[in-house]
């Protein structure tokens, strides 16, 4: 399969993905219509559209705010105040680097294309429902047309960099803001953990959407087999694949299971996608995850 | 060279010692393990001690090994150049002496014996050895074995293309007798081309060869032993009532010969028209072979020999004479049915003993004229109607042969006597018997004068009963055989243009035991041969018969030379051709003998049980084969398939670099190795249609000439024949094949090139295998008529010195080439004078068609001088376009006659011809 190479190609590659998906389509307006409109309620007064409560006038009130009809029922000079209503603002971040540009087949996408085409469905079906969509690294966020097409540019031109983890050095999640992390996470526990707590200190809810290919999980190598990781320090010089899968095996689920734990930890969703299954399953899945955090919320 | 198949060797044997090291190999590629596959995995950091806990080595599965192992093997037995059908190298040290069998079994694999003996000759040449050639045979005219020698190789080579197969066999004795007399003091290793059958005394001759300084000994391979036609027992048999004959020919061979193989034998009439074709497949559990032509009585007398197809010499060739003509033969007697005792009736008799020879019908005198047998035979009938009587007489009157049997009617005829070669006394006589003294009577050996002449008597053959003649003045003319007391006993004389024979007793046992002898059915068989003559004489001297036509060594028909005597009848029956009596027709008068070799040669004994010191082998085949590039291959396809399985096993990664692979091996399928040489594409090409071809002589303005002349020659042939020639080629016989054109152009130059035996050898095989040259001195102007001693003429005889050519004469009138297009009474080019050559009698095969042609008119001048070209205006000058015009119909009939042969020497077109003739 040809790398994603220009931004056409990754939106086109996303949105067939989600085109796949009628009924995620479907879905998704539904609950645009019906449940989110956009609208977080936050339950106190604040420049939403909906009444919250009527008041005394106070000084600091401007006068175009009084309900005359209310204050000409009683003595008082009445104010209507709305509820205080904030867009939901979701952040997604991509894992970059070496470690993503990896894949075991040519049938299959690599890691990097595979977090590529979900961040930019999950873009495109974010903005189905009205939500606020922006990059990590980006406070501005949008749900125009143009901000897609901006987060598919930004995503494409970051793939160069090496970024395993998000980085909490320079950028601060804003406050009741969703975070969705797209990445291989490999790298050691410690690592991850430190990383999730500055980002979610921040982020009211989360989602972890781990992209590992079918080789990471499996070892599906055979022989004499010499691997090479990411730095070249990392070279391991294997006689018989076949008579280490199993541990190897053991490893990786066991590092998995702790990403996982952490996320829950946090309170937040995790999924893992593996690069060999189809990517509409996964956001099927996604989907439905991120619906049920956002109902409750 | 190690022997390593029976016909395989290798060049190089000393490298096949590599071959030790392939356990080292073995050794060396089992410790090293392949080179690791290097995989790019993010995930690595997870593998990270579980390494240490995996250090059993990996193996490289077994038949990667095998793989690997078979391909070093083939390359090393690829580098020892194994060869199939190896030359043979020459054997021996110091002088080489060749023994070259050239009797008539050598005719068969002649070519094969001379290009070996040409080989050993220039080997023997290159390293400086004397060469001695002893034929083994003796030629007509020579009264012993001649061995040439010593001889530098061009001499040698120059003799050995003088020798010629001889139609007898060869001589062992006479071999083993020379060998004997003539010690060389030197030791001489002799290399004999021999064709594998021993001819008497072989074992001596070998013998006395090695003793001499060895012996190295070839024939030819089981499949190309010489075969022999022999006469069948029976070789005519009337097989049912539907006047088919079935004709039997027999095939000997050697019994080591290859079993299951093919044969042909082709029945031939006058002409060398084939009339039947039978195929067989000889085994050597079955000799000889009897193969039988199933054909209409009119072509059985048609067939004047069989040819086994394929095969050259006397031995494949069976002539038929007189004496396998049928004669129709009627017996006057009832038909078999009505007989009351069939089994003693003197009908039966005569048809027993005449019925392989004679179709044979009986009935009513009237009936058998009418049915026109050509013998009438009589058996003791004494009276017969008037009219019935004159029938007989008129039609003995005109010719027919009529043999009369005596016995108790004739002897006691009251009546008038008819149709008798004598007057007999009434009564006859009776020799033994009850009331007689005398005892029966025995047969005196046939007289010189007698056609019974060499006939050999039975003991026991005894006369009791005869009729007997009154004496008369011819008396002695008019007997033909006579008892031990001098009564006739057979008689003849003519009657008009006819012959009557008389028998002086009975056609059955009746009177005598003639009719159980031998000498009955010899004596019926050889008056009726005397039927069908004319002028046919009662005395007649049967002493001897004369060569009529000689078969020469590899079975062309050519009149005698003087020194070919004739042969006593006496000894006929028994003769086996020899220098003094070649095979073929003999005869005086009309009768006619046909000598074949395979008549009275003893049975044919293959040459076995060699001693061990003998170096035996083959004649090579037709080239040797340098399998090294096959193997070369196949160790290459092995090594695509290795690196196909090392790619794939290095893992998935890599599809580019496969397909790559792929591609290589499907590149290597295709470029498979074989002897094909860069100009064959080319040449085919010109098997695509009919190029006229000429020789390049290496004179430029001659060859532009030639180019020219068939240019335009071809451009007629377009327009007025259905002959569309492609295309005018010019051949440079050193380094072109030849085979591609029917007709070659050669005119003469006397700055000929000189041609290398290379050369020599393309010509000859062309003109060997169907092609024609017209050579052509272009001289006539300087010549007084004929091929004189022009300085072109002397070019050509260099040329032709070489060439093995048959006999030619100067073109007869009626030849084909004068009505095989245009009817053309001479053969103008830009001279008219000169005379055409043609070959006096084409070699089989050939329909016909003259190898050589040679003449003197430039014609290719006349035909360049028709095109539009002035510069060949300078061929116009001396004569008018008539002539032109006369030439450019030469080269259509030259086409004509190449390109069809004898087709109008068919007799179909007779009557046009000669309507157009107007006579």
């Amino acid at each position: 399969m040809e790398r994603l190479s220009d931004i056409l190609h990754l939106r086109r590659e996303a949105e067939h993905h989600v085109s796949d998906l009628p009924a995620l389509m479907i879905k998704a307006e539904k609950i645009s219509a019906n449940i989110m409109h956009g609208m977080h309620a936050q339950r106190k007064a604040g420049s939403g559209e909906k009444f919250w409560q009527f008041r005394e006038y106070q000084e600091t009130d401007r006068p175009q705010d009084i309900d005359w009809r209310q204050s000409a029922k009683t003595d008082q000079v009445l104010v209507k105040q709305r509820e205080w209503q904030t867009t939901q603002r979701t952040y997604l971040w991509c894992a970059s680097g070496a470690s993503m540009d990896f894949t075991s087949s040519p049938k299959h996408y690599t890691k990097q294309d595979t977090a590529h085409i979900i961040a930019l469905s999950l873009a495109l079906l974010l903005r189905q429902s009205e939500e606020q969509i922006g990059l990590f690294g980006d406070l501005k966020t949008g749900h125009s047309e143009d901000k897609i097409q901006n987060i598919g540019q930004l995503l494409l031109q970051q793939s160069t960099v090496n970024a395993p983890l998000p980085d909490t050095t320079h950028f601060a999640l804003p406050r009741h803001a969703s975070f969705i992390g797209i990445g291989d996470f490999l790298s050691p526990i410690e690592d991850i953990t430190r990383s999730m707590a500055s980002v979610s200190a921040n982020a009211e809810n989360g989602l972890l959407i781990q992209i590992l290919d079918l080789a990471e999980l499996e070892l599906s190598y055979k022989g004499r087999v010499r691997f090479r990781g990411i730095k070249d320090s990392e070279l391991e010089l294997v006689n018989n694949v076949a008579s280490i899968r199993q541990e190897y095996k053991q490893r990786i689920k066991h590092h998995t299971d702790q990403v996982k734990a952490l996320c829950h930890e946090q309170n937040w969703s995790y999924i893992l996608h593996n690069t060999s299954d189809d990517i509409a399953d996964t956001l099927k899945n996604i989907w439905q995850l991120m619906d049920s955090t956002q109902v409750q919320s | 060279m190690i022997a390593f198949f029976s016909q395989m060797i290798f060049m190089q044997p000393v490298i096949l010692s590599a071959l030790l090291a392939l356990p080292v190999l073995w050794y060396l590629l089992r410790i090293t393990p392949p080179a690791p596959k290097t995989i790019i995995f993010p995930a690595t950091r997870f593998l990270a001690g579980l390494v240490a806990d995996e250090q059993t080595p990996s193996k490289t599965p077994w038949w990667i090994f095998l793989l690997r192992l078979l391909m070093v093997t083939l390359i090393i037995i690829a580098l020892a150049r194994p060869v199939i059908n190896p030359s043979q190298s020459l054997p021996g040290q110091g002088a080489l002496r060749l023994v070259i069998d050239n009797g008539w079994a050598s005719a068969q694999n002649w070519d094969m014996q001379i290009t070996a003996a040409e080989e050993a000759i220039t080997q023997a040449g290159r390293e400086s050895r004397e060469i001695y050639i002893l034929p083994t045979t003796i030629n007509t005219g020579q009264a012993m074995l001649e061995q040439f020698g010593p001889l530098s190789s061009g001499t040698a080579l120059s003799i050995l293309r003088g020798l010629r197969p001889n139609p007898w066999p060869a001589d062992y004795k006479a071999l083993a007798q020379y060998l004997d007399d003539t010690k060389e003091r030197k030791s001489i290793h002799s290399l004999w081309l021999s064709h594998g059958l021993d001819e008497g005394q072989i074992y001596k001759v070998i013998s006395t060869l090695q003793n001499q300084g060895g012996l190295s000994y070839v024939s030819p391979a089981p499949e190309k032993l010489p075969l022999l036609l022999r006469p069948s027992k029976k070789l005519t048999q009337k097989k049912n009532k539907e006047q088919r004959g079935n004709i039997k020919i027999n095939i000997d061979a050697p019994d080591n010969i290859a079993t299951a193989l093919p044969v042909m034998v082709q029945a031939l009439a006058q002409g060398e028209n084939i009339i039947d074709i039978q195929t067989a497949t000889l085994s050597n559990t079955e000799l000889p072979k009897t193969i039988s032509f199933d054909m209409p009585e009119m072509m059985e007398s048609k067939i004047t020999k069989f040819r086994l197809s394929g095969r050259k010499g006397a031995g494949s060739l069976f002539l038929l004479d007189d004496q396998f003509k049928k004669r129709k033969v009627g017996i006057a007697a009832p038909a078999q049915a009505e007989l009351s005792a069939p089994l003693i009736e003197a009908s039966y008799f005569i048809k027993r003993a005449l019925e392989p020879y004679a179709d044979i019908t009986a009935g009513e005198i009237t009936t058998l004229i009418e049915a026109g047998v050509s013998v009438i035979v009589l058996p003791d009938i004494a009276a017969m109607p008037a009219e019935t009587l004159n029938a007989l007489e008129e039609w003995v009157s005109a010719g027919g042969l009529l043999l009369r049997f005596s016995g108790p009617n004739m002897a006691e005829l009251q009546g008038e006597q008819f149709l008798l070669p004598v007057t007999l006394r009434a009564g006859g006589r009776s020799l033994s018997g009850a009331l007689s003294w005398d005892e029966p009577q025995t047969i005196k050996p046939f007289a010189e004068s007698s056609p019974f002449y060499g006939l050999e008597i039975p003991d026991d053959v005894t006369i009791k009963q005869q009729v007997l003649a009154d004496p008369d003045q011819d008396m002695e003319h008019k007997i033909w055989a006579q008892l031990n007391d001098g009564t006739p006993f057979i008689t003849a004389n003519t009657e008009g243009k006819g012959l009557i024979v008389l028998i002086h007793t009975s056609a059955n046992t009746q009177w005598s035991d003639f009719a159980l002898s031998g000498l009955y059915v010899s004596v019926l068989k050889r008056i009726i041969r005397l039927s069908g003559l004319t002028n046919l004489s009662v005395e007649r001297s049967y002493t001897a018969l004369d060569p009529l036509l000689i078969m020469d060594g590899f079975g062309s028909m050519v009149s005698p030379s003087a020194s070919i005597l004739p042969i006593p009848v006496e000894n006929l029956d028994k003769l086996v051709p020899s220098r003094m009596h070649p095979p073929g027709i003999y005869g005086r008068g009309k009768t006619q003998y046909a000598l074949n070799i395979g008549t009275n040669l003893p049975a044919l004994t293959p040459v076995k049980n060699l001693p061990l010191s003998v170096a035996h082998s083959h004649y090579e085949k037709d080239y040797e084969i340098d399998i090294m590039p096959y193997i070369l291959y196949s160790a290459l396809v092995l090594f695509c398939l290795d690196w196909l399985i090392m790619v794939m096993i290095a893992g998935s990664s890599f599809m580019p670099l496969r397909r790559q692979t792929l591609g290589l091996l499907i590149l290597c399928t295709l470029i498979m190795p074989h002897n094909v040489q860069a100009s064959d594409a080319q040449d085919l090409h010109f098997s695509k249609g009919l190029y006229i071809a000429y020789i390049k002589t290496g004179d430029a303005a001659l060859d532009a000439l030639s180019q020219r002349g068939l240019e335009a020659l071809s451009s007629t042939l377009k327009r007025r024949t259905s002959v569309e020639p492609v295309g005018v080629v010019g051949l440079n016989p050193e380094s072109d094949p030849l085979a591609f054109f029917p007709f070659i152009y050669w005119p003469i130059s006397e700055s000929q090139n000189n041609y290398s035996s290379k050369a020599i050898k393309n010509i000859q095989f062309y003109l060997d295998h169907g092609g024609t040259i017209l050579f052509d001195t272009r001289d006539q102007n300087r010549s007084t008529g004929g091929i004189a001693n022009t300085e072109n003429a002397r070019a050509l005889r260099a040329i032709t010195a070489s060439l093995n050519i048959p006999p030619i004469i100067p073109i007869p009138d009626d030849h084909v080439l004068g009505r095989s297009f245009y009817l053309l009474k001479d053969y103008p080019g830009q001279f008219s004078a000169g005379t055409l050559w043609v070959e006096q009698q084409s070699t089989s095969g050939r329909d016909n068609v003259s190898s050589i042609l040679i003449g003197s008119n430039n014609w290719i001048g006349a035909w360049a001088s028709t095109s539009k070209n002035q510069a060949y205006d300078r061929y116009k000058n001396d004569y008018d376009s008539r002539q032109r015009e006369m030439s450019l119909r030469f080269g259509v009939n030259l086409m004509m006659y190449v390109l069809t042969g004898n087709y109008k020497a068919d007799q179909v077109h007779i009557p046009h011809i000669l309507k157009r003739l107007g006579k």
